[in-house]
């Protein structure tokens, strides 16, 4: 019995450890002036304001910022969620010859990071012209290995007669994709639009080198440029812009937290 | 039976052409499936890492005088920012995950749940988050800390804090991910090992070190390769975001000398050529770990 208290113990240090600093940043984003500075550390905002996110607003082009982030993120989540289904599908169920190169080569981007090719993309991006336009980050990541491999093995794991069904009622190869292959995996395919979704949204350094002006960038390039203008001072805009940045992210987790988390595990963390 | 020979006998007397091109479209469909995906994954990710090479072989001559200095630096911080990484993201995430498997029903998602949570938000919020937590003097931490009756150094602008600080950073991040992973090893093991070792009364102890650690082996080099590849690449989105290098090149490490020679010193090849080297050393690492798992990982008893 007591060994049970001391596991409850540490657990719940734990995660008020863990939870704390985004307690912090929501607290500090409702806090008036006076109390952000004060010696006496509150969790609770004593006299709780949006004043913050009002100057939030006047200082910085969060509206824009939102709008880029939302429109770039649902872009980049239908495209890769599309392609994914229809590469899954041609890898897993047909033959053909050269399939296993090909999907090798798949794989093989997997262990590409993004460092080892941002100098060369950068100048194809720059003298496409696309550099401070939305393509610039869209058009790089309209497909993912990841979401192929991932969708793949779904496939792989349904019964064979499902399709055999499909060819005695003399549906084609397309026609069986979605209206038989689509309704039995539409679980797989949400939980993977929703990671492809969090990590378009979050993703912070492709966009720092292609999009330069506050008109055409997402949410955390514009936090980073708040917080280099003003940090220091404007603490309380500022983790106003940071929790504006995660409410979407966090809302979707928790909606979605049992796919969110096995679907990160097998993915890997992106930033 | 009867349509069926009829659609077979309509379709041969329109034979012909007919036939020819579905034989046609049968045979490239599967390649038309692929293709949306390939295409882009060709262009940015195939050709640019070809391209990163050859550019490693050009514009050599505007290299910088410090630039020797600041490689090796860049070496030994890499090294810290690993070993460090590891101390964090190896022991709290397994001894946590140690802990959660003795908690049963629904507390046990809400601890998951709650200790995943710093994954899901953007890596620049929490660096932005943690800069306001770090703040020397206004900052909650140094507050803290003041009142417990310490002065807390200035984290992110003291060259011997600053890595700490970004490692703490990292592995607040990290922390969710890693005991998700070691709480699927854990479950993987049979509960008759233990209930065995109960019988014979083994201790909690003798439990964790003779069943737990040997069977989660695989598990843990899994652990052990994402963390050395987080810590060496992950870390340059803090660094550009709170410290740029500094204080003094503090916290410089590989990762982030490319984005600098790359992008603001514009010494293409030579950040090209780091950026290979980069991918050579952490390619390493994978394979090195797929090596030792072959070897040495008790997969069962």
């Amino acid at each position: 019995m007591s060994s049970k208290v001391f596991v409850h113990a540490i657990m719940v240090v734990s995660c008020l450890a863990t939870i704390f600093p985004l307690l912090w940043m929501v607290s500090t984003s409702f806090k008036a002036p006076d109390d952000i500075f004060t010696p006496v550390i509150t969790l609770l905002p004593p006299q709780p304001t949006l004043g913050n996110y009002q100057k939030a607003w006047e200082l910085t082009p969060l509206g824009k910022y939102m709008r880029n982030s939302a429109l770039a993120s649902l872009v980049i989540m239908a495209s890769q969620t599309l392609t994914s289904l229809l590469a899954a599908y041609g890898f897993a169920r047909h033959r053909f010859p050269g399939r296993e190169v090909l999907f090798a080569l798949f794989l093989g981007t997997m262990i590409v990071p993004i460092h080892v090719v941002m100098i060369p993309n950068y100048i194809l991006v720059s003298r496409l012209g696309w550099i401070d336009t939305l393509a610039a980050l869209i058009v790089p990541q309209l497909s993912s290995a990841f979401g192929v491999f991932m969708l793949r093995q779904h496939l792989l794991t349904l019964p064979k007669e499902l399709f055999d069904a499909a060819a005695i009622d003399g549906a084609g190869s397309w026609r069986a994709l979605w209206q038989i292959v689509v309704p039995v995996i539409r679980p797989a395919v949400s939980a993977l639009a929703i990671l492809f979704f969090l990590n378009a949204w979050n993703q912070y350094f492709w966009p720092l080198l292609v999009l330069t002006k506050p008109e055409v960038q997402t949410i955390p390039l514009g936090l980073q440029r708040f917080a280099s203008i003003e940090a220091g001072t404007a603490w309380g805009p500022l983790m106003a812009v940071a929790t504006a940045a995660s409410v979407p992210a966090l809302v979707v987790y928790l909606v979605a937290q049992r796919h969110i988390i096995s679907s990160f595990v097998t993915s890997g963390l992106k930033g | 039976m009867a349509i069926h020979t009829s659609e077979f006998v309509v379709s041969h007397q329109r034979a012909g052409v007919r036939r020819g091109s579905r034989g046609g479209v049968r045979a490239i469909a599967p390649y038309l499936y692929i293709l949306p995906a390939f295409l882009p994954l060709v262009v940015f990710t195939y050709w640019p890492l070809l391209h990163t090479v050859q550019l490693s072989f050009y514009d050599w001559n505007m290299v910088s005088p410090t630039w020797r200095e600041d490689f090796w630096l860049a070496c030994w911080n890499t090294v810290l920012y690993v070993v460090g990484m590891l101390v964090f993201s190896i022991v709290l995430p397994l001894g946590l995950a140690i802990l959660l498997a003795r908690v049963t029903g629904p507390l046990q998602t809400v601890y998951k749940v709650i200790l995943f949570s710093p994954a899901v938000i953007s890596f620049a919020v929490a660096a932005i988050t943690w800069l306001w937590i770090f703040n020397p003097i206004d900052g909650v931490l140094n507050r803290t800390l003041l009142g417990l009756g310490t002065a807390g150094p200035a984290w992110l602008n003291n060259p011997r804090w600053v890595i700490p600080a970004i490692l703490i950073i990292s592995a607040w991040k990290l922390l969710g991910y890693n005991l998700i992973i070691f709480t699927a090893g854990l479950a993987g093991i049979p509960g008759e090992y233990y209930d065995a070792a109960k019988v014979d009364g083994a201790s909690a102890f003798q439990q964790f070190w003779c069943i737990s650690w040997p069977l989660l082996t695989p598990t843990t080099f899994f652990v052990l390769v994402t963390t050395v590849i987080y810590a060496g690449q992950q870390t340059l989105i803090p660094i550009q975001i709170l410290t740029q290098g500094g204080p003094n090149k503090a916290s410089t490490n590989l990762v982030y000398l490319i984005f600098q020679y790359g992008f603001q010193f514009f010494e293409t090849g030579l950040a090209s050529a780091l950026a290979t080297l980069v991918f050579l050393l952490f390619t390493g690492v994978t394979l090195l770990q797929q090596r030792l798992l072959q070897r040495f990982v008790h997969y069962e008893l």
